[in-house]
């Protein structure tokens, strides 16, 4: 970014990020899930910069783009009420571990936690225990295993692929 | 833009958590309009927070490191981590530009949402102008009454539309619901101040909890009664605003009722670690009582 752009970024964040954080504490309920999509918010403006600048109220620009994220946040999360276990979303059901949450439910007469073991690495197993059941950001892995945030994600989109492939059924529904 | 502000000063009334949950529902609705009331709120609770610290708010300079070292690094350039619904739609422009409508539109059933705050703001601004001649009433707390699925504003001297007699039939409505939740006592109060009336009981239920809501109007003022079922165990479940007066506790039927106030609001709360029952609203200290009192007692025939 040009510095007088670096210079208005910086201050529509510094003026803004509170507020949204406190909109997307308010419905999230989840400190460390609010702050990191105040922060992927953040990142969009980087991505849309110029649009930004030139609009007439950027803090409602801001907004209005986390509003869109917490709407498909949430969209994500009702989408896997409705089917137990999502592959696509970064979240945890209310269960102790893995195994508790996917205790007696079988894919091919095969316990899925145990077909899951034999499709992950142990590394894609810990990323999918910490973001999906544990409720970690992608910050918290990133720091964790030393990856960068858009790492983890990516690794989080793989690990969903590899399991699509092992359970083809779930892309079925999908 | 002062003015603009000052249109929703009424709710700087309104407790923090009733606010929240106004953002919520907002939050929760694909509809627009609402960014007036919504910038108020955002800006009266990060002044509450600047002046009482509960964690809301983040150290922004550090956060700002944390921005520019794990986020806005080249490795993120086009992608974001948690996108938008209408990105897939046409990724050339911009996610708040493209939002003409709504990210995503369906379930009929979540419409009230962004009415609710419509409704807030509506209010907000009657409220303002009722306050004004009511010098001194409780206007604010007899008349303004949102749940979790709507708001109900109450003129002074006035009842609902729906505001219906208290009889058998009344209690129960929410006798049979809370059998449904399991509880095992009768958790509502059986008595009202002379010349009340209940609104219809609603019922609302979010990620954690089931609530009933009763509301009763009459003699210029109002007040309500919740129960609250957590059926998914909290640790959180509510911060109570209140005034420095002291804190009184007030025994009934074995269970201990925390009573205190804010402003011209009285409120009494108790939790069994299950339900809570609240009741809140422009009564004084002996109809609290009262009103207590009546929990497990007989109902009206």
């Amino acid at each position: 970014m040009r510095p007088e752009q670096d210079a208005f970024l910086e201050a529509v964040y510094v003026e803004q990020f509170n507020k949204l954080l406190i909109y997307a504490r308010a419905s999230l309920r989840d400190p460390d899930r609010a702050r990191e999509l105040v922060q992927d918010v953040f990142h969009e403006a980087v991505l849309h910069i110029e649009v930004l600048m030139a609009h007439e109220n950027p803090g409602g620009w801001l907004m209005k783009t986390l509003k869109n994220k917490l709407l498909e946040y949430e969209r994500n999360r009702q989408k896997h009420l409705a089917r137990f276990l999502s592959l696509d979303s970064e979240l945890h059901p209310q269960a102790a571990s893995p195994d508790d949450a996917l205790a007696g439910v079988e894919e091919d007469g095969k316990s899925v936690w145990t077909a899951v073991r034999e499709h992950l690495t142990e590394e894609e197993q810990y990323i999918l225990r910490r973001i999906v059941w544990e409720g970690a950001t992608h910050l918290q892995v990133a720091k964790e295993r030393n990856l960068s945030v858009y790492a983890s994600q990516k690794r989080l989109q793989r690990i969903r692929e590899k399991l699509y492939q092992a359970f083809p059924e779930r892309r079925k529904r999908k | 833009m002062a003015g603009e502000q000052n249109k929703y000063a009424a709710l700087d009334q309104w407790s923090t958590e009733q606010l929240e949950e106004l953002l919520r529902a907002d939050a929760a609705s694909p509809d627009s309009g609402t960014e007036g009331v919504i910038s108020h709120i955002l800006e009266v609770m990060e002044q509450r927070e600047r002046a009482s610290p509960t964690g809301r708010l983040a150290d922004v300079p550090a956060a700002w490191e944390e921005f520019q070292r794990y986020y806005n690094i080249p490795e993120g350039g086009g992608q974001a981590l948690y996108p938008c619904g209408a990105d897939r739609e046409s990724a050339g422009r911009a996610p708040a530009e493209k939002v003409g409508g709504p990210v995503w539109r369906r379930r009929p059933r979540r419409i009230w949402r962004g009415g609710l705050v419509a409704a807030a703001a509506m209010a907000a601004l009657l409220c303002g102008m009722v306050a004004a001649q009511a010098a001194g009433a409780d206007v604010f707390g007899a008349l303004g009454r949102w749940t979790d699925e709507t708001f109900h504003f109450a003129a002074a001297g006035s009842s609902e539309a729906s505001a219906r007699e208290v009889d058998a039939g009344y209690y129960e409505q929410i006798q049979s619901v809370l059998c449904e939740w399991g509880a095992e006592e009768d958790l509502f109060p059986t008595w009202q101040p002379d010349g009340f009336a209940a609104l219809e009981p609603r019922m609302t239920n979010n990620q954690t909890s089931k609530t009933v809501n009763m509301t009763f109007v009459g003699n210029e003022r109002a007040y309500y009664v919740q129960i609250i079922y957590f059926y998914v165990p909290s640790n959180s479940t509510g911060v109570f605003e209140k005034d420095d007066s002291p804190v009184e506790e007030y025994a009934h039927n074995g269970n201990r009722f925390y009573i205190f106030s804010n402003i011209d609001a009285l409120t009494a709360t108790c939790f069994d670690g299950k339900f809570m029952v609240l009741i809140s609203g422009a009564l004084t200290i002996d109809e609290m009582k009262a009103v207590i009192d009546s929990i497990g007692g007989n109902r009206a025939a």
